[in-house]
C-alpha cells in the first residue's frame, strides 16, 4: 500500500477502536494507583498502530482493557461501534472471541496441543462446524506458512514458528482487529523481521493490528505509533 | 462443546497420570467404604414380602399384667401369645390363612442308616404358613389339614437337611426320628435367607437362621418340649407354675406368634371384632387385665414402627459418610492443586473467547469424568470389600452346639441398588468436590497469565 492510498484508507475507514478518556484506578486500603487517566485513542479499520512507553507508562493496563480482559473505571470503549461498559461476561467473552486477535509475546500457545489444535482453539468457542473449523485453520497455516507443521506441538517448534502458529491462531477467526503484545521481543533478530513482515501481510489484507512494542524500529514500520506516558497520550507520529 | 470438554478432561487426566490415579483411588475408597458400611442398613430395611403388606399381618393383644407395660417391642404389645390365646385366636374362620409360629430345636436322624444325629431348629407352624411366607418346596407339599387339628406324625424338611439326611434325594414317605419319635417326611422346602425375619420381626432385627424342619402346630399338645423362643411371663398372681410343661398350655406366659393373612380390608375388620370379643370374654375370666389394646401389623407397618431401631444401626453408615467426606476433601485439595497449576491455560483460553461459564464447565466436567473413573474402581472395590467381609463371617467358628448360626452374609450381599448407589455418590461427590476449585479456575483473571508486557 502506497501513502496516499492509507490516507485515503484513513479518511474513509470507519473506526475500529475507540477509547474516550478511559481512566483505570488501581486502589488498595493505603493507594490510588492511576494506571491510564483520560487516555483516548482512535484507530481505524486497517491501521497499523504502535504503542510505545516506558515501564510502569500504562502499556498492560491498556492492553487487558483493550483485550476486555480487565474492566476500566471511568470512560467508554468501542470496539467496532460496540459499547463494551456495560456487557457482561459472556458478551465480553464473545466480542474477544469474534472481534478480537491476540498475539502474545510468550506466544502463549497450549503445549499438550499440536499447532493444528491450539489454532482451533478460539473457533471451537464460536461453536463452529468441524469442517468450517478444518477451512480456517488451513488458510490460517497456509497464511503463516507453515502448513507442514500443522501436526508438531510447540516444543517442536523454534520460537519464529511458534509465534507464527501464535500469529496464525490470531487471524484464523478473521477478527475485527488483532492485539500484538511485543510480537518479536523472545525472538532474533532474523525471526523477528520474519514476524514483523507477517504481520505487515495481514495488516496489508486489510486487518487492523494494534502492537506494543519496546522497539522504535518495528514502531517506525507501522502507520502511527502512539507514545504513553504515566497512563497518557503524550506523542502521536503519523509515518506517511 | 461438551465433547470438546470431554476431550480436554481427559487430556488433562492423562498428562498427570499419577496425580490423578492418586484422585481416583482417594474418591474410589471414600465411595467403596461408605457403599459397604451402607449396605447391611440398606438390607435390613429390604421387606421381601412387601408385596403382601396389604394382606399378611402379626397379631399383638396387650395381653400383660396389669401394673408393667410390655416394654421389648416399639408399640408396647407383646409380640407373641400364650397357648390358650393362640388356640382360640386361630380357631376363627374369618382370616384367609392363618399360622401360629414358635421354635423347637432337637437331635434328628435317619434310622435307615448309621448316621450321628445332627442338632436342628425347626418352626412349630399350621400348614398355612408356607403359603402366607411364600415357601416353596423341591419335593412334596405341606400336610393336610387335618394334622393341624389332630396331631400326625408328619415332617418338613429344608434342603440343607434333606442333604444332610437324604444326600438331598426326594425323601417324601420317609422316616426321620427327632428326638425318638418317627416323622413321616411330606415335604422338603427350598433354603431361603432373607435380610428380614419376615415372620420373626417383631422379636428379631437381623436375619435368622433358615428353620432347618416344620411340624403341625398341634404337636404342641402331643409332645412335651422345651422352651426354644423366647418365652415370657407377665406378673399373674395365679401364676400356674410357669416353667412346667402343662402349665404353660394354660398359663399367660407367652411364647407363639400369630400371624393371619385376609383377602381384603372387611375380612380384616371382622376378624379385628373377633378379637375385640375374645379379649372382652376374657377379662371376664381375670385374663387380660390392662385395658383393650391390640394389633394387626404388616411386615411394613412393624419395620416403620421399628424405625427408631434401625437408626440405631446408623452408626457404621456415619462413619462411612465421615470417611467418603474425608476423602473428598482431600480430592478437592488435590482437584484445587491441579486446576491451580493450569490456571495459565484457563488464562489463555479466557483470552481466545472462552467464557466463564465455559471455564467452570470444562474443569467440572473434568472432576467428574475423575468421579466417573472412580464410581467403576469405587464399585470392583465395594465387591471386593464384601466378598471379604462374607468371607470372614463364613470363616467364623461354628457354635459347639451345632445349631444354625445367625448367617449375616446376606447383609453383604452387593446387588444393582448399591451399585447404582456406589456410581451416584461417587459422582455426587465428584461434583461438589468440583465446584470450588472449578469456581476459582473461571474466575481466573486471565490478564495474569498472559505476560503481557
Amino acid at each position: 500500500m502506497n501513502q496516499a492510498q492509507i490516507k485515503q484508507q484513513a479518511e474513509t475507514a470507519k473506526t475500529m477502536f475507540a477509547m474516550e478518556n478511559i481512566s483505570k484506578v488501581y486502589r488498595t486500603e493505603l493507594i490510588e494507583t492511576h494506571a491510564l487517566r483520560d487516555f483516548t485513542l482512535q484507530v481505524n479499520e486497517g491501521e497499523f498502530v504502535a504503542i510505545t512507553g516506558p515501564s510502569g507508562s500504562g502499556k498492560t493496563t491498556f492492553l487487558n482493557i483493550a483485550g476486555l480482559l480487565e474492566t476500566y473505571s471511568s470512560g467508554h470503549y468501542f470496539l467496532d461501534g460496540v459499547n463494551t461498559r456495560d456487557l457482561n461476561d459472556k458478551q465480553l467473552s464473545h466480542l474477544r472471541n469474534t472481534k478480537i486477535g491476540f498475539v502474545f509475546q510468550g506466544f502463549n500457545l497450549i503445549p499438550d496441543l499440536n499447532a493444528y489444535d491450539n489454532i482451533e482453539v478460539p473457533l471451537r468457542y464460536r461453536n463452529m462446524n468441524r469442517s468450517e473449523r478444518k477451512d480456517r485453520v488451513q488458510q490460517a497455516l497456509a497464511r503463516v506458512g507453515l502448513e507442514s507443521r500443522a501436526k508438531h506441538f510447540p516444543a517442536q517448534l523454534s520460537g519464529g514458528q511458534q509465534q507464527r502458529i501464535a500469529v496464525a491462531r490470531a487471524i484464523a477467526g478473521s477478527p475485527a482487529f488483532i492485539l500484538a503484545d511485543e510480537p518479536t521481543g523472545n525472538l532474533d533478530s532474523l525471526m523477528a523481521r520474519q514476524v514483523m513482515e507477517l504481520l505487515e501481510n495481514i495488516n496489508d489484507q486489510g486487518t487492523t493490528i494494534i502492537m506494543v512494542t519496546h522497539d522504535q524500529d518495528l514502531a517506525r514500520r507501522t502507520q502511527r505509533h502512539v507514545q504513553i506516558i504515566d497512563g497518557q497520550v503524550t506523542e502521536m507520529f503519523k509515518h506517511f | 462443546m461438551f465433547w470438546y470438554q470431554y476431550q480436554l478432561a481427559l487430556r488433562s487426566i492423562r498428562k498427570t497420570p499419577i496425580l490423578s490415579c492418586v484422585m481416583i483411588f482417594i474418591l474410589a475408597t471414600g465411595v467403596a467404604v461408605t457403599t459397604i458400611c451402607y449396605t447391611h442398613y440398606h438390607h435390613l430395611k429390604k421387606n421381601p414380602l412387601a408385596h403382601k403388606d396389604e394382606h399378611l399381618f402379626l397379631l399383638q393383644t396387650d395381653s400383660w399384667d396389669e401394673k408393667t407395660q410390655y416394654e421389648r417391642t416399639p408399640n408396647h404389645l407383646p409380640p407373641l401369645h400364650s397357648y390358650r390365646d393362640s388356640v382360640a385366636l386361630l380357631a376363627s374362620d374369618i382370616p384367609l390363612r392363618k399360622t401360629a409360629i414358635t421354635k423347637w430345636g432337637g437331635s434328628m436322624h435317619n434310622p435307615e442308616i448309621q448316621q450321628k444325629a445332627i442338632f436342628v431348629r425347626g418352626n412349630i407352624v399350621t400348614r398355612d404358613f408356607f403359603a402366607m411366607f411364600e415357601r416353596e418346596f423341591i419335593y412334596g407339599g405341606a400336610w393336610n389339614a387335618i394334622a393341624d387339628q389332630q396331631f400326625q406324625n408328619v415332617i418338613i424338611l429344608n434342603e440343607d437337611v434333606n442333604q444332610k439326611l437324604f444326600s438331598g434325594d426326594n425323601s417324601i414317605g420317609k422316616s426321620v426320628m427327632y428326638e425318638n419319635i418317627q416323622y413321616q417326611v411330606v415335604g422338603v422346602t427350598k433354603k431361603v435367607q432373607h435380610s428380614n425375619p419376615t415372620y420373626d420381626i417383631a422379636q428379631f432385627r437381623w436375619p435368622q437362621p433358615d428353620a432347618q424342619f416344620y411340624i403341625p402346630f398341634s404337636v404342641i399338645k402331643a409332645a412335651e418340649f422345651g422352651a426354644w423362643t423366647r418365652y415370657e411371663c407377665p406378673q399373674d398372681l395365679r401364676d400356674y407354675g410357669s416353667h412346667w410343661y402343662q402349665p404353660r398350655l394354660i398359663n399367660s406366659c407367652i411364647w407363639i406368634g400369630l400371624w393371619y393373612e385376609f383377602a381384603g380390608e372387611e375380612q380384616k375388620h371382622q376378624f379385628e371384632n373377633f378379637v375385640r370379643n375374645y379379649i372382652q370374654d376374657q377379662k371376664k375370666a381375670g385374663n387380660y387385665p390392662r385395658p383393650i389394646r391390640f394389633a394387626l401389623s404388616s411386615i411394613g407397618d412393624y419395620m416403620q414402627l421399628n424405625q427408631q431401631g434401625y437408626d440405631e444401626d446408623k452408626t457404621t453408615i456415619y462413619i462411612g459418610f465421615f470417611t467418603l467426606l474425608v476423602c473428598t476433601l482431600n480430592f478437592v485439595a488435590l482437584l484445587l492443586a491441579k486446576f491451580m497449576r493450569a490456571l495459565p491455560e484457563s488464562g489463555v483460553r479466557r483470552a481466545l473467547g472462552a467464557n466463564r461459564r465455559v471455564i467452570f464447565a470444562q474443569h467440572l466436567i473434568e472432576s467428574t469424568t475423575l468421579g466417573s473413573i472412580a464410581a467403576v474402581l469405587g464399585m470392583l472395590m465395594t465387591f471386593a470389600g464384601l466378598l471379604y467381609l462374607q468371607l470372614v463371617w463364613k470363616s467364623a467358628p461354628a457354635p459347639s452346639s451345632g445349631l444354625p448360626v445367625q448367617d449375616n452374609t446376606v447383609l453383604m450381599e452387593p446387588d444393582f441398588y448399591l451399585m447404582t448407589v456406589c456410581v451416584l455418590t461417587a459422582i455426587a461427590a465428584s461434583i461438589c468436590a468440583g465446584l470450588y476449585p472449578a469456581w476459582r479456575a473461571c474466575k481466573v483473571p486471565a490478564a495474569n497469565y498472559l505476560k503481557i508486557q
